[in-house]
């Protein structure tokens, strides 16, 4: 079933991948005043991109609010409780859920998450760096005085594979962003929009009503939505979460792995081996549909795993099988067409040079994540497909790359009885992602917004 | 037989609790239960695969027009999946391996016989459960055919032979199929975990 | 919460579900049988068994005059409603749980229990969670003898031990690259069932109090 949809009241960064736009700016804020808070919203609506706007922009700005926010904004405490739990207890409450201990414990995240004041959030985007500083200078001056900034602000840029502009790769050197659901609906009456990257024909649409509130969703019905409905609907959750990455141990872990590897199984190398751990190649070919280094260059998300269910192409725990399942568990993907995600990340940090020892400078992924319930769609995948195994056959083994590990993980990766190739015990692996920030997020519509700043959102 | 699925019995009793006792505390007593270190004194028994007991003292109204029913009687529901075709071998588990947990626990229910060693008494314990058994119209079972103590026995093999792999891959054949001759020897000569404990 | 299995190493992977629902006296009838064709029919079984979370299932009829009653002191119950038991676990949280059998089981959940009081069906979802909490009772102890072993868990290692055991039977004392060849040849075969199991350490309950607010910058409408 498609639902139409209302591009003009849709904040743009949820349905749009800002592609042309590199850098990235998100500036965190805190208000003393509901009043004051409330002119800033006025202020900045004007300059709030939404999802009509078209790949001809140069720069794009987006607003969130976390719950401490939207009380700090002044709503009726009526309209705070109808919010969902995970919300109201932020991502920091949430940290043994979400496998945010030791290394990603929140007492060791970076500033300004660290504190809990942090009420919204003004995300800024831009073609240049130029533009980014005009946009952003724009934003912070029409801040009244009650607004105070929290630093540090948050730098973000994407990073390109050999100068290639149109395929941005993570840090880890790994094609990223590639896969993102395609969604049912209707914008001016033809199937046309795509919320990123198209993710194949073969698998079908995801409902509308997953990542934006106020339409069907995947289980045939409209989700609970907070009150006033006039307030949310068009609005979603958006979860960030601050991820470094340890480059310099992932480079090491591989070689030294790939040691004992390629004695197992000749020709193989360090590439061979993150590969099978992500399930993709470094420039994003899926291993499912391309078993070798040699031949890759086809990156496509028109694939499954349904010819590989005993993952002699991609291992059964590899990052991607487990980050979205896709034709895995059968069913037709019902069982997993309600744990989808649009996913809006952006690197952050200088890239390390290859063979450079570690800098210990802050370089990683800003994940971003839009769902219309926390719950059952962000936190069940970590909790459920990356912090354990059951569902891919790994029973407590958690996923090779964003798994929480404690330096004794491992990951089997599956040899090929046709191939005469054997099994890779991998073994001793350490945390390679560690948490250093991060929250819970609602993006309102620009309808939520206008409702906000002329302290509109009652509840009878 | 409803209440067999393969080599598993699965038993639902309601044992009718005295009238003049505090559910409240019998609730607490049966929660403290899992702070034994293998989850459960019922960890004794190894014929147990699964076990839970539940204080059912009100009945769910579904609100108009549907009516409302209230129960005379507390009960309390134990439902138990056990290697054995006959609720006689659980009843005689209990009664010898942990009497006592038994009479704790059960002691505040009605008409409830002494456990003893006494034929007779035995006989009387066993008429109990089955006085108070209701037959499961629907049991099913993902592994029929297996023990308790042959589960616990292939998690530890798959655990060992895991390490194993861990160890040897890559090496020479023949330390291969030596260390796995020894690897087997072990294991066969080695004691199945306790039942709680994995 | 005393519905999840645990012991001294940790949580157990496996939470009791019990859900207790009235029926009319056509309804009893009518679920006794629908629950005999599932038993007799058992590929209506299959989909729950690729689903891998029921290890024991039961549906248990509690007749309006079947709650024991074995003492004169005891007075009898007057019910107006026979009464429908059924007990399972399931891993992983309730709701996912609910709903995975809401997107994939839905048509015979609704066979049986469509004759229960009050039962509004099993699509949309959020009705049926909200029936089901209604008439949902909380195990007081639960307790499993593999706790931190899941379905899937305990088929690998049934398989695992089948296939060592046979292996062990037909390699004694074969040559080394005899030995090799069958070895490989095995593991393939066992490869994704040797994963880590066992208990884990508690991570559900925890309250924001549990962090210490040493930062400065203490928020003023903090709460907790």
């Amino acid at each position: 079933m498609s639902a139409m949809l209302e591009l003009h009241d849709i904040q743009g960064n949820i349905l749009r991948e800002y592609g042309s736009l590199h850098q990235a700016r998100f500036i965190f804020f805190r208000t003393r005043s509901a009043v004051q808070g409330r002119r800033y919203i006025e202020a900045l609506l004007p300059t709030i991109t939404t999802a009509k706007s078209g790949d001809e922009i140069r720069a794009a700005t987006n607003i969130a609010f976390t719950f401490a926010g939207l009380r700090a904004f002044g709503l009726p405490t009526s309209s705070l409780v109808s919010f969902p739990t995970a919300f109201q207890d932020g991502m920091r409450a949430r940290a043994l859920l979400l496998g945010d201990v030791e290394e990603s414990d929140p007492r060791s995240w970076d500033r300004p998450w660290r504190s809990e004041a942090l009420h919204f959030m003004v995300m800024v985007y831009a073609a240049s760096r130029m533009e980014l500083e005009q946009t952003c200078r724009k934003v912070v001056q029409l801040a009244p005085d009650e607004i105070e900034e929290l630093r540090p602000h948050q730098e973000a840029e994407a990073i390109f594979a050999n100068g290639n502009r149109s395929l941005r790769i993570e840090h880890f050197g790994f094609a990223e962003g590639l896969s993102n659901p395609h969604i049912d609906f209707l914008a001016n009456g033809m199937r046309q929009f795509r919320a990123g990257d198209v993710d194949g024909r073969d698998h079908r649409m995801v409902a509308l009503g997953e990542f934006i509130l106020g339409y069907p969703d995947e289980g045939s019905e409209i989700g609970a939505m907070p009150v006033p409905h006039a307030f949310s609907r068009n609005g979603t959750y958006l979860v960030v979460r601050k991820l470094h990455q340890h480059v310099a141990r992932f480079r090491h872990f591989i070689e030294q792995q790939a040691t004992l590897l390629q004695r197992i199984i000749p020709g193989t190398d360090p590439t061979y081996l993150a590969a099978k751990m992500i399930g993709r190649w470094p420039d994003g070919t899926p291993l499912a549909k391309v078993t070798s280094s040699a031949i890759t260059g086809h990156i496509s998300n028109e694939f499954g795993y349904a010819d590989d269910p005993e993952g002699a192409l991609c291992p059964l725990g590899a990052h991607i099988r487990r980050a979205n399942p896709r034709d895995s568990f059968g069913f037709d993907e019902r069982l997993v067409n309600r744990h989808r995600l649009i996913r809006r990340g952006i690197t952050y940090g200088a890239p390390l040079p290859v063979g450079s020892p570690d800098d210990h400078m802050p370089r990683g992924l800003l994940f971003l994540v839009f769902n219309a319930d926390i719950e059952r769609q962000f936190e069940f995948v970590q909790r459920q497909w990356i912090n354990d195994g059951d569902k891919f056959r790994q029973g407590n083994d958690r996923d090779p790359i964003l798994g929480s590990h404690d330096g004794l993980g491992r990951m089997v990766i599956p040899g090929d009885e046709r191939e005469g190739r054997p099994p890779f015990f991998c073994t001793g692996i350490p945390r390679f992602v560690t948490a250093k920030g991060g929250d819970y997020f609602f993006a309102p519509s620009l309808t939520g917004l206008r409702l906000m700043a002329s302290s509109g959102v009652r509840t009878t | 037989m409803s209440n067999l699925n393969g080599n598993i019995y699965g038993y639902t009793g309601l044992f009718p609790i005295k009238r003049d006792v505090d559910c409240s505390v019998l609730r607490a007593d049966l929660r403290s239960l899992d702070s034994h270190p293998f989850g459960s004194p019922l960890s004794s028994i190894d014929i147990v695969h699964t076990a839970r007991l539940v204080i059912i003292d009100r009945l769910p109204f579904q609100g108009e027009p549907a009516k409302y029913d209230t129960l005379t009687s507390a009960y309390l529901l134990f439902a138990c999946n056990f290697d054995g075709s006959d609720i006689e071998e659980l009843v005689t588990a209990i009664a010898t391996t942990i009497p006592d947990t038994f009479r704790s626990l059960w002691g505040r229910c009605v008409a409830v016989p002494a456990v003893s060693p006494d034929p007779a008494a035995r006989a009387e314990l066993i008429e109990y459960f089955r006085r108070c058994q209701i037959r499961t119209t629907l049991f099913l079972v993902d592994q029929p055919g297996t023990t308790v103590k042959q589960i616990l026995r292939s998690l530890a093999l798959t655990r060992r032979f895991a390490a194993f792999v861990e160890q040897h891959q890559g090496e020479d054949p023949s330390i291969v199929q030596q260390r796995f001759e020894d690897m087997w020897q072990a294991f066969t000569a080695a004691p199945s975990p306790s039942p709680g404990s994995w | 919460m005393a519905d999840r299995s645990r012991n001294a190493l940790g949580l157990g992977k496996a939470s009791s579900l019990n859900v207790l629902t009235p029926m009319t006296r056509v309804a009893t009838w009518i679920v006794r049988s629908s629950l005999w064709f599932f038993d007799s029919c058992k590929s209506t079984q299959r989909p729950a068994k690729a689903l891998a979370f029921l290890p024991f299932v039961h549906w248990v009829v509690v007749g309006r005059n079947q709650f024991p009653n074995l003492d004169p002191t005891q007075p009898r119950e007057r019910l107006h409603y026979d009464y429908l038991l059924f007990l399972s676990t399931y891993s992983g949280p309730w709701g996912p749980y609910i709903e995975a059998f809401a997107d994939v089981l839905a048509n015979p959940l609704d066979a049986v229990w469509s004759w229960n009081v009050g039962y509004p069906g099993a699509r949309p979802v959020s009705r049926l969670k909200a029936y089901i909490t209604q008439n949902q009772i909380e195990s007081d102890h639960h307790y499993s003898a593999y706790a931190g072993a899941s379905v899937r868990d305990v088929r690998a290692a049934l398989r695992v031990h089948r296939e060592l055991q046979r292996f062990a039977e037909e390699t004694r004392g074969v040559l080394p690259d005899q030995f090799a060849a069958a070895f490989n040849r095995m593991l393939i075969g066992v490869q994704n069932d040797l994963a880590t199991t066992g208990t884990v350490k508690d991570v559900e309950h925890v309250s924001s109090e549990d962090f210490d607010r040493t930062d400065a910058e203490q928020c003023a409408v903090s709460y907790g």
